[in-house]
């Protein structure tokens, strides 16, 4: 499932032990999200189109341009 | 004993490393990536074989990398260039704990295990701000080729600020630069600072840990591994000359040795 990208989704996360990591979009993505569990770590995906976080000013015509399938990564350690 | 080979289809180069039965390195080839991945695969493969002098069919496992991996259609295996990297890294410096790879398109750090196992890494956030095109972006707005690069910044006699790490701004940032007199090598020495700053907050989100290697090719400019020496500040281990751009391919090798040797024991 895909969250929404705002504050109160990023609160969430981290009080639940959520680490953020990096956002980025396909290929990369996919093959980091295997990386992370294949280190033993659950992953969960966030938005990172149009929202309360979204990139700096002067990105944002890079990544209207190159479409919007960028994601943003927080993973935690299994069972926790 | 048959020879093996990794592959290495980065975003900007594509490297591939022949291993001799006695893990040596028999030979190594590279070209620039393009768009047809499995063309330039075959293209370098061939040319490693024919720089060696090996044949085709005395290669027993071929073992792809990089971001183009799964489009080499006569690999036998593929892995993330992560783990191929920890491995073309231990080859060298047995014992690493973190490794800083900077590529055309990519920044990552990554802390390993005592078994080689990446433990945790982190890249470049979003886009290809703070790696090897930033560099290249800044070189070309000059006038300068991306070979020209490490001599041009060893002339350099005084850094220039350069902000940021944007490709895209380095255009406005490097023209304002040069209209202020600042000259290109001190220009360039600046937009290599710019990036060691960057690669310092990656390196202190793995929580890096000594011994630290550094490898891709950005790392082929002295310069910019020296810099990166100074704030790290303590000793890092570096592949000799252009082996520092064939990391990946020579860890896809030794994995695809690894492979073969089980798959022959699994035979015998």
């Amino acid at each position: 499932m895909l969250l929404k990208n705002n504050s109160k989704t990023a609160e969430k996360l981290l009080a639940g032990g959520w680490e953020k990591q990096f956002t980025r979009g396909e290929p990369r993505l996919s093959e980091m999200v295997d990386l992370f569990e294949s280190i033993g770590r659950e992953v969960q995906l966030q938005s990172a189109g149009p929202g309360e976080n979204y990139f700096r000013k002067e990105c944002e015509s890079c990544f209207v341009s190159c479409g919007n399938d960028q994601k943003t990564i927080w993973t935690r350690v299994k069972n926790k | 004993m048959k020879y093996v080979a990794g592959i290495d289809v980065g975003s900007t180069y594509t490297k591939a490393v022949l291993l001799s039965p006695d893990l040596k390195i028999a030979g190594r080839a590279m070209d620039l990536t393009g768009y047809k991945l499995n063309k330039i695969a075959e293209i370098v493969f061939d040319r490693v074989l024919k720089n060696s002098g090996v044949k085709a069919e005395d290669v027993g496992y071929v073992l792809a990398t990089g971001y183009g991996r799964h489009r080499v259609s006569f690999s036998d295996l593929t892995v993330t260039d992560l783990t191929a990297t920890a491995r073309g890294v231990n080859y060298f410096f047995p014992g690493t704990l973190t490794i800083l790879d900077i590529g055309g398109q990519t920044m990552k750090a990554s802390r390993l295990d005592e078994r080689v196992k990446v433990k945790s890494f982190r890249l470049n956030d979003k886009c290809a701000a703070g790696t090897g095109a930033f560099l290249e972006k800044t070189a070309r707005y000059m006038g300068y080729e991306t070979e020209e690069i490490g001599a041009l910044v060893q002339t350099s006699k005084e850094e220039v600020s350069i902000s940021g790490v944007c490709a895209v701004f380095a255009e406005s940032e490097v023209i304002n630069q040069l209209s202020l007199g600042s000259a290109p090598a001190d220009i360039m020495h600046g937009a290599m600072s710019s990036l060691v700053r960057r690669a310092l907050q990656l390196l202190r989100r793995v929580r890096m840990e000594a011994p630290v290697a550094l490898t891709g090719g950005i790392m082929r400019f002295p310069t910019m591994a020296s810099l990166l020496e100074k704030e790290i500040n303590q000793k890092i281990n570096i592949p000799e000359g252009e082996l520092v751009q064939f990391t990946a391919a020579l860890g896809a090798a030794t994995l695809a040795r690894k492979q073969l040797d089980k798959k022959t024991l699994n035979a015998a």
